[in-house]
């Protein structure tokens, strides 16, 4: 594609105790581009993608968001993050806050809008994911795929240049896993670049620019849709499609 | 709820007349003369010198059991109730307390003879010679034949009260005295305010020295403490002068003499008592007594409401260093303190937490002792708040950490606006909890001779020598205002559960 590049992995390892799980990973992602992350369970795709925006912190190598080394000391990894959105399989939506405020906490919080500024985002993003009707509702009272959206939403509030999406409808009911694609694919189209870790092959199959197919520690095979799911090479990769699809 | 808590009162109400009735059974020995001491179950005021000299028959071979009371009181009483064969007192307290307890009678024969003095602190020669001086003068001048004159004797009872001198002024501040007013005619409470021999002796002996005299109720065996860390100047109360008590402090010169008598159970009595409403009326509506008890309870609530108040202030900060460590290993130090905070308060008596900071933290500083139970009851209740808070905390799923983090939120702002709001919530029926169960500790507060409702009940107790009303009094207004407060959490968590849906 050319484009500009917007993180740059180097060399990424990672281990927990004794236990490593990440092993000298390198990729790029490009301003734009979606990457779908798949794998088994348990191949250190998701502690990878946790490590984007720190979350999990790298052991050895290094990340570059926008050029700089986000695993070098001194770095302001909040000022990174309100840059990285993140997408969570559980929502993590705040329970004790309505909809409208978990969408405008982090931005007022940060001073990065004010408060009618940021109410007024969160309308806009309100009637972008479709639940304008539950701005002044409890969390609580929304189902998995209602929550998603707001999950989404939220992130969308901060303006970030990239969005993690880790397992975003492994945790949905089958009727509601729909609905989160679909808006997903929304974004995609709009031009959002989104690294997502997940488990539904025809998503990565008509949505992602590129698939990165994790196993053994880090990225065992990566290309376009076709190149992965038309033409397998690894006979790892070849074992897990002829499980899940 | 309601309906529970009526029927819960009715059933205690109908317990409590036939309770007021009921005698246990006798343990058997009549103590006619000194010689049948031996073998008996003989009760003493723990720290007199009755209990001292009862001390002697101790572990001998006939048996002798000595069992030790707080009040003079609260010995007749257990007398009354056949636990004892008799009890070993001054006389004239002996003499106040059976003038109604007509089954009781004080043995011709004296156990011993004895002589009162006032206490003072060790180093405090100053005051013991100025204490003696003023009551040498007062000898001669025959005020304290007056006084004594004006308590005993039938013919000269409350015909000679003890006036002040006119002109009298006290520029030279006040005399903290200690006593324990459960020892009529010597102290006891009229009016709730402590009158007696020693009352007006000691006021005599402030007048003389231009001191006035600032009372200190506390219990009988705390007044030597008292006056020896100086929390009270002097000590009154009825006290002989022995070689035991000389080593801790210093003796004035005796007031007055008195005799040690045994009292036991009257052979051929057969009167019965009061009945239940004038045992009632006798309790709490003569002479206003009930206010002993509504006062007790303002001072209850006050303590338990502030601890509660500074405690979860104190608990909320020591729960934070402690997530914190646990959860970035940040402030080492911090944790360490608060983790041996936890563990000593924890791992010691709310009553001795209280004592040591009365006696020894508070040692040389005047501070009000309401103030003294609240920062006591508060420190000890932070660390219980402190491990709710904890507990409150981390049962808050890790994803709204990271979700809060993910945003750009710092680990401080994301504790602020959505750990905190929601471990509060879950917390605060367990908090309002532990206000409920601080009611009923700071039950303990007599012992630094505070004004609670317990306290309050015992007082009336001192006065009426009747345990059962007093304390069954006690025991409800607790038991109503715990349900009270109970139903009201039960409210509130059902609001809670309401909300966020």
């Amino acid at each position: 594609m050319g484009n500009e590049v917007l993180i740059k992995v180097e060399n990424l390892s990672k281990s927990f105790g004794d236990n490593e799980v990440l092993s000298n990973v390198n990729m790029q992602i490009e301003k734009g581009e979606v990457i779908a992350i798949i794998g088994p369970s348990g191949c250190g795709k998701s502690t990878f993608i946790r490590t984007l925006n720190q979350l999990e912190d790298a052991i050895s190598g290094a990340i570059y968001v926008d050029g700089e080394d986000i695993t070098a000391k001194g770095v302001d990894i909040n000022d990174v993050r309100r840059r990285v959105g993140m997408v969570f399989q559980h929502f993590n939506l705040f329970p004790h806050l309505t909809i409208k405020k978990n969408l405008t906490l982090a931005p007022v919080k940060l001073g990065i809008m004010n408060q009618e500024e940021a109410d007024a985002k969160a309308v806009e993003l309100l009637a972008r994911v479709g639940l304008s009707d539950k701005a002044d509702a409890y969390p609580d009272s929304l189902s998995g795929g209602q929550k998603q959206r707001i999950a989404i939403a939220r992130t969308l509030a901060m303006n970030p240049e990239v969005i993690l999406f880790d397992e975003p409808t492994s945790a949905l009911d089958p009727e509601m896993v729909g609905e989160v694609l679909s808006l997903m694919k929304e974004l995609a189209d709009d031009g959002m670049t989104m690294v997502v870790v997940t488990h539904e092959m025809g998503f990565a199959k008509e949505v992602a620019d590129r698939v990165m197919f994790f196993d053994e520690k880090g990225i065992k095979e990566e290309g376009t849709p076709a190149e992965i799911f038309n033409f397998p090479q690894s006979q790892r990769l070849k074992d897990f499609l002829s499980k899940v699809l | 709820m309601k309906k529970k808590l009526s029927l819960l009162l009715l059933g205690l109400t109908a317990a409590l007349m036939i309770g007021c009735g009921k005698k246990a059974e006798d343990t058997g020995k009549q103590v006619s003369t000194i010689d049948d001491l031996e073998g008996a179950t003989i009760g003493v005021q723990l720290g007199t010198t009755g209990d001292i000299y009862a001390s002697d028959y101790e572990g001998d071979k006939a048996g002798t059991v000595i069992e030790r009371y707080n009040k003079i009181t609260d010995a007749v009483q257990a007398l009354k109730q056949g636990k004892l064969d008799c009890v070993i007192v001054d006389e004239q307290p002996a003499i106040a307390t059976t003038k109604d307890e007509p089954t009781l009678m004080i043995l011709d024969e004296p156990f011993a003879l004895e002589e009162y003095a006032i206490c003072i602190a060790k180093d405090n020669d100053e005051l013991t010679a100025k204490i003696d001086e003023a009551l040498t003068e007062l000898k001669a001048e025959g005020v304290i034949d007056q006084i004594i004159a004006n308590y005993i004797g039938d013919d000269t009872k409350g015909t000679c009260p003890y006036v002040t001198p006119e002109g009298t002024t006290y520029e030279n501040g006040t005399l903290v005295v200690a006593t324990n007013v459960a020892f009529p005619p010597y102290e006891y409470y009229e009016d709730a305010t402590p009158v007696g021999i020693d009352m007006d002796i000691i006021k005599a002996i402030g007048d003389k020295l231009g001191m006035e005299v600032e009372v200190e109720d506390i219990e009988f065996d705390s007044i030597i403490n008292a006056v020896d860390s100086h929390k009270a100047d002097v000590g009154i109360a009825g006290m002989t002068m022995t070689e035991e008590r000389l080593k801790s402090i210093n003796f004035s010169i005796p007031y007055t003499t008195a005799t040690q008598v045994i009292i036991a159970p009257d052979p051929n009595a057969t009167g019965e008592g009061l009945s239940f409403i004038e045992n009632f009326k006798r309790n709490f509506l003569q002479d206003k007594r009930w206010k002993y008890l509504t006062k007790g309870l303002v001072n209850t609530l006050i303590i338990a409401l502030c601890a509660v108040l500074v405690g979860v202030l104190l608990g909320f900060i020591v729960a934070i260093v402690r997530v914190t460590y646990d959860k970035t290993g940040g402030w080492k130090l911090a944790n360490l303190i608060c983790k041996a905070y936890i563990t000593i308060i924890r791992g010691t008596p709310m009553m001795i937490q209280l004592l040591i900071i009365y006696y020894v933290v508070f040692k040389s500083v005047n501070v009000p002792k309401v103030l003294v139970a609240i920062i006591a009851f508060a420190i000890n209740s932070g660390a219980y708040v402190a491990e709710i808070m904890r507990g409150g905390i981390m049962s808050i799923d890790a994803g709204q950490m990271e979700a809060g983090r993910s945003l750009g939120l710092s680990y401080r702002q994301t504790m602020i606006s959505i750990i905190l709001p929601q471990a509060i919530k879950t917390t605060l029926p367990s908090l309002l909890n532990e206000f409920i169960s601080l009611i009923k500790e700071t039950s303990i507060c007599g012992y630094i001779g505070l004004m609670d409702l317990t306290r309050g009940g015992d007082i009336i107790r001192s006065i009426t020598y009747e345990a059962f009303l007093p304390l069954i009094a006690v025991a409800i207004i607790y038991l109503i205002i715990v349900q009270l407060l109970t139903m009201g959490v039960g409210r509130l968590e059902k609001n809670l559960r309401k909300s966020e849906r």
